[in-house]
């Protein structure tokens, strides 16, 4: 289909085309003038008796010709001023260039032509600036869209962390960034200046009247449209031939390769044909899920009873989601599903999903599943409504209060007048919850609810399940989460590669690990052994710290006088809640975000509050590891190129030593040539981890700072990356200044510890009292292992 | 953001977008090359004339002089008097303005409808036959110029079939409707496709969305799912694209006036811009912009509301 229209478009195109290339060759000398509008000649004579043919062979090139050069010109200007606007840090430049652009959008375009043509001379160079400069602004502002995430995106600020030369940020980074974008739009500007310059030449706008032009002609000849139609309608049809011929094949461009579609229709799972005599709520058996090309999940079985939380457990990849979204009859494209699934006696397959109401689903991220546009409150009473459709107003809203009361959410009518997008993360999570009681649900699964998430906020969502189960309702947890699911679970399901390889009773899975994955899955990294003797000396200090967030033209603060320092070769771990600040902090460090006041000051020397102002050995003595890898890379070029940068930018490396520095780090972080020889696209998430370590070290830094480094990778993938650091570390001396949230890297590497909360430090001391012992009710909240089990004795 | 805020805010910008069109419109039309009053007369460069036009413009005065008067002119609402007719320009555009208002309202009145049902027709179904034609049909008429397109109508339906009257010349719009039937095919042919596309496109996101289909868990379907849980979100951008479908209907408005022979705001443009009558010209452009704009302004503010999260972003 898509290739006929393409095909369809070429052919249109073609005519058009080839008149206005080879038509002028064709023509050869003006006959003599007869009468107008007579039928002389094959399509006749024109208003002042020229033959059409001849006209029509003449008047496509100007068209073309006006229509390229303007889109050109376009782009010659227009994408320069939105890289400039992009680029720069200094907002004004940015508001200088886009403010007068956004102002001759605000015009309607024909309207500009005319305006603009009334003042200029006429003739084609006239409207060749005039279609480019009506083109300019639309042209400006994709590129500025296209090239700002780049421009301030991760990847930039680390190429810019190790001063990598302008070449390669600039066209090597975001040139190749924007290209497809750019090149993608082209065929639409091209189409939009054909359109513009065709009108233009109707409403005799930059041309001559008596022009061998397609439009003009049209302009010309239709007072004669009774008694000469061709001399009319020949140009107007070459001139819709050129655009509808244009747009079929460009927009073959614009649309990507459709996915293929799924193929092989949802084949009904096979249920059993005898009722199940447990009194399960939930039966699974053999369930499969098969991808084109792999299995996501072979032959998992379990049962569930109302009131119980099963937690799922696995690394990221092990097939949690797609055996959730089974339990739910939906699978994504192309997966088919084998096996049965009963709920409360009723099979469950794609084709009968489960009754609606009876799985509530809270996916990783609750705001998705709430309808952006619609107050909270409507929505409640909505599936209230749905539920009950004869009960009166009142008891739907008393059965609304009474559902929020239970997930702990105000009921006032206030609360009830707010977008979900008003509404808090954790308050987000317990509105998708409340949804689900109100609908009845029987089974409520939970992905992944604390990714991401400080220690208070899990304490929480384990309250908020335990409830649920009190209630009766069967949970099912998809967690990597430990400390959530050594809180909550009654059994446990871990799944490796797709398979269930260990289930049974939480505290028996957890007491005895039988399966050698789940016993990686489960070991706690092992605390470190006694702090290294650093040296007294401070090697890095932070003095009276400020720092601010411009937030819709407001400044916000973000860091309020923050104080700290740490000893050579030491760990310092910066913890708080999600928006305390810790990444601000660290940032300012590394130069990253300016501070507004204090100093930051390495081996008594102070360091510049702007990256750009910091000497290369400064820059090399303080390095930063991203909290995500992958968008630290620049996508186009290979990984080993970037990790030799820093030693070939800033310790002035030749290309081959650089090189061999980096290939020796690899080795160091466990990766091999042939892997860090490929673009980053083909490595793994935990390689990546290791690959960005490696290029941190690659300065030889006496500092590092690592954001984060951890959050959202799997267990055994965590497990690993924190091994290497702590072996880094301790190998080459390193200065580490850690930000997390995580209780388990926190007492991994920490020597220290420095608590922020609402960008001030609240409590700070060496690692092992504020672990065990800690008198702020923060620190105790974030750092010991379950507030509720706290009585229990913490980590030795 | 709350929308009030928003709402400030925005209008703000949208004084500043009509303080700077002015400007703009003011010094495109003082920037013609030489001497203004000459180049003005064009064809008739008698003495007398120039004088009058150089008396009439004041081009004896500083420009900025000129620029404040016209602006405190604009704003009490006096918008100058036309250097061919001599008449105040106001009554002009008052004359005009009435047919451009019915060929735009009618548009819009049968192109949103008729698009949105379309688009919503078109993601019933994806993959459909319908989808696939209306998708094959709007991709081929987007890019048709107006003046193109209404030729050939006219050529077919005006004089070959002789089913409706070629141009409206001398007609009233509102005792003949046939006169507006051409007109109106010409101007929705291009709205029509980017709307539709953009409702299809935005109902088959909704419909795949997390929201909605955590919706349809809970047991709502049918038309209810479609209108109230899917559709808000898809007409976000159809909203903001309608406002920019008025920009073109404005420069489609100027073709189909003067290929129609309807005596609108466009056909005023077009004799303004080919006789120089530039204090006329100032004043359309002045009415454009601030139509522009206002247009722009109310779709911003009901894409806020039916994507608040946008405001929150900015």
């Amino acid at each position: 289909m898509r290739r006929l229209r393409t095909l369809t478009g070429a052919l249109l195109l073609a005519v058009p085309l080839a008149l206005a290339v080879f038509g002028p060759l064709l023509a050869g000398e003006a006959g003599d003038r007869t009468f107008p509008f007579s039928g002389d000649g094959p399509l006749g004579t024109d208003f002042v008796g020229r033959d059409v043919g001849q006209q029509v062979l003449l008047g496509g090139r100007s068209v073309v010709v006006v229509a390229v050069c303007a889109t050109l010109l376009a782009y010659l200007v227009g994408v320069p001023v939105g890289l400039l606007a992009a680029a720069t840090r200094r907002r004004w430049v940015d508001e200088l260039l886009m403010r007068p652009l956004d102002l001759m959008l605000a015009v309607p375009s024909l309207l500009l032509l005319i305006l603009l043509a009334a003042t200029a001379p006429p003739g084609p160079l006239t409207l060749v600036g005039i279609v480019a400069l009506i083109g300019l602004p639309e042209i400006a502002r994709i590129t500025r869209a296209a090239a700002l995430p780049l421009a301030h995106g991760t990847a930039m600020e680390a190429m810019r962390l190790y001063r990598e030369t302008w070449w390669r940020r600039g066209p090597g980074y975001i040139g190749t960034g924007i290209r497809r974008i750019l090149l993608a739009d082209a065929g639409v500007r091209f189409i939009g200046a054909i359109y513009l310059v065709a009108t233009a030449s109707f409403l005799g706008i930059g041309v001559a009247p008596d022009a061998a032009d397609w439009a003009v002609m049209v302009d010309r000849n239709r007072t004669g449209l009774v008694l000469q139609p061709w001399a009319v309608a020949v140009p107007a049809a070459l001139i819709i031939c050129l655009a509808v011929g244009l747009n079929l094949v460009t927009d073959r461009m614009l649309v990507t390769p459709a996915v293929p579609s799924p193929a092989p229709p949802p084949v009904p799972a096979t249920t059993g044909d005898r009722p199940h005599a447990q009194n399960a709520l939930l039966q699974v058996r053999e369930l499969t899920a098969l991808a084109v090309d792999r299995t996501l999940v072979d032959g998992v079985s379990f049962s569930l009873p109302a009131g119980e939380i099963l937690a799922v457990i696995g690394a990221s990849g092990s097939g949690k989601t797609t055996t959730a979204r089974a339990l739910l009859g939906e699978v994504a494209p192309g997966v088919t599903l084998t096996g049965s699934i009963t709920l409360a006696g009723q099979p469950v397959t794609t084709v009968s999903p489960p009754r609606p109401g009876t799985v509530g689903y809270v996916p990783q991220q609750p705001g998705t599943a709430l309808n952006p546009v619609r107050r909270i409150g409507a929505v409640l009473h909505e599936i209230a409504r749905h539920q009950a459709p004869e009960d009166s107003r009142s008891a739907h809203r008393s059965a609304v209060t009474a559902t929020l009361e239970h997930v702990s959410l105000p009921t006032d009518r206030r609360f009830l007048r707010r977008f979900p997008h008003q509404l808090s993360g954790g308050q987000q999570q317990r509105l998708v919850i409340a949804h689900a009681l109100l609908a009845h649900a029987v089974l409520l699964i939970a992905d992944e609810p604390t990714t991401g998430q400080d220690a208070i906020t899990r304490n929480a969502v384990a309250r908020e399940l335990t409830k649920l189960a009190r209630d009766g309702i069967a949970v099912i947890l998809l967690s990597h989460d430990l400390h959530l699911v050594r809180a909550v679970a009654d059994q446990i399901l871990v799944l490796h590669r797709g398979a269930a390889v260990e289930s049974g009773p939480a505290t028996e899975v957890l007491a005895v690990p039988q399966h050698r994955h789940t016993r990686q899955l489960l070991a706690t990294p092992p605390a470190g052994p006694p702090a290294v003797a650093g040296e007294d000396r401070p090697l890095l200090r932070v003095t009276g710290l400020s720092a601010a967030h411009r937030d819709g033209g407001r400044h916000r603060d973000v860091l309020r006088d923050v104080s700290l320092s740490v000893s050579a070769g030491q760990c310092l771990a910066v913890v708080g809640r999600s928006g305390s600040g810790k990444t601000t902090l660290a940032r300012c460090i590394a130069g990253l975000h300016p501070a507004r006041t204090g100093q930051v000051i390495l081996a008594e020397h102070r360091l510049a509050a702007q990256l750009d102002q910091r000497q290369p050995h400064e820059l090399g003595a303080v390095q930063y590891v991203f909290q995500d890898a992958r968008a630290s890379f620049n996508p186009y070029r290979p990984v080993l190129d970037q990790i030799a940068g820093p030693a070939r930018r800033l310790r002035y490396a030749a290309p081959d030593q650089a090189r061999h520095t980096a290939l020796h780090l690899l080795e160091r972080v466990g990766l091999a040539e042939h892997t860090v020889i490929q673009r980053p696209d083909r490595l793994s998430g935990g390689e990546l981890h290791r690959a960005a370590l490696a290029r941190a070290l690659a300065s030889e830094p006496r500092v590092l700072i690592c954001d984060e480094t951890t959050a959202g990778l799997d267990s055994v993938t965590r497990h690993g990356i924190l091994t290497l650091l702590d072996e880094l570390r301790r190998t080459l001396g390193l200065t580490v200044v850690m930000i997390s949230h995580d209780r388990d890297v926190v007492a991994h590497l920490a020597d220290h510890i420095v608590v922020l909360d609402d960008g001030t430090v609240v409590d700070s001391g060496p690692a092992d009292a504020l672990l065990n012992h800690a008198h702020h009710p923060l620190t105790r909240a974030l750092l010991h292992i379950h507030p509720a089990t706290a009585a229990a004795p913490s980590n030795p | 953001m709350s929308l009030p805020r928003y709402a400030a805010g925005r209008l703000l910008l949208g004084l500043g977008q009509v303080a700077g069109i002015t400007t703009i419109v003011f010094v495109l039309t003082e920037a013609l090359p030489g001497d203004a009053a000459v180049v003005i007369a064009g064809d008739q460069p008698d003495p007398a004339r120039i004088a009058a036009i150089r008396a009439q413009l004041d081009l004896d005065r500083p420009a900025w002089q000129r620029y404040l008067d016209w602006l405190t002119d604009l704003i009490r609402g006096d918008l100058g008097v036309s250097l061919i007719s001599q008449r105040p320009i106001v009554e002009r555009l008052a004359d005009s303005a009435a047919a451009t208002l019915l060929l735009a309202a009618v548009t819009l009145l049968v192109l949103v409808p008729l698009a949105i049902a379309l688009g919503m027709l078109a993601a019933r179904r994806e993959g459909g036959r319908l989808d696939r034609m209306v998708s094959a049909v709007s991709v081929a008429l987007y890019a048709v110029p107006e003046f193109a397109l209404a030729i050939l109508l006219i050529a077919v339906f005006g004089v070959q079939l002789g089913w409706l009257p070629p141009t409206a010349f001398g007609a009233d719009l509102l005792a003949r409707p046939s006169v507006l039937v051409l007109p109106l095919l010409v101007l929705l042919a291009r709205p029509i496709c980017t709307i539709s596309r953009l409702t299809r496109a935005g109902m088959l996101d909704a419909l795949r969305g997390e929201h909605v289909r955590h919706a349809r868990r809970l047991g709502i379907t049918g038309s209810r799912l479609w209108l109230r849980h899917a559709l808000p979100g898809a007409l976000a951008p159809v909203v903001q694209q309608l406002a920019r479908t008025t920009d073109w209907l404005l420069g489609g408005v100027i073709v189909v006036e003067a290929v129609f022979v309807i005596p609108g705001l466009g056909t005023a443009l077009v004799d303004a811009v080919s006789t120089r009558d530039i204090p006329t010209v100032q004043a359309l452009c002045v009415l454009v912009a601030v139509t522009t704009v206002v247009v722009n302004l109310a779709a911003d503010l009901v894409a806020f509301r039916l994507a608040p999260r946008i405001g929150a972003v900015r």
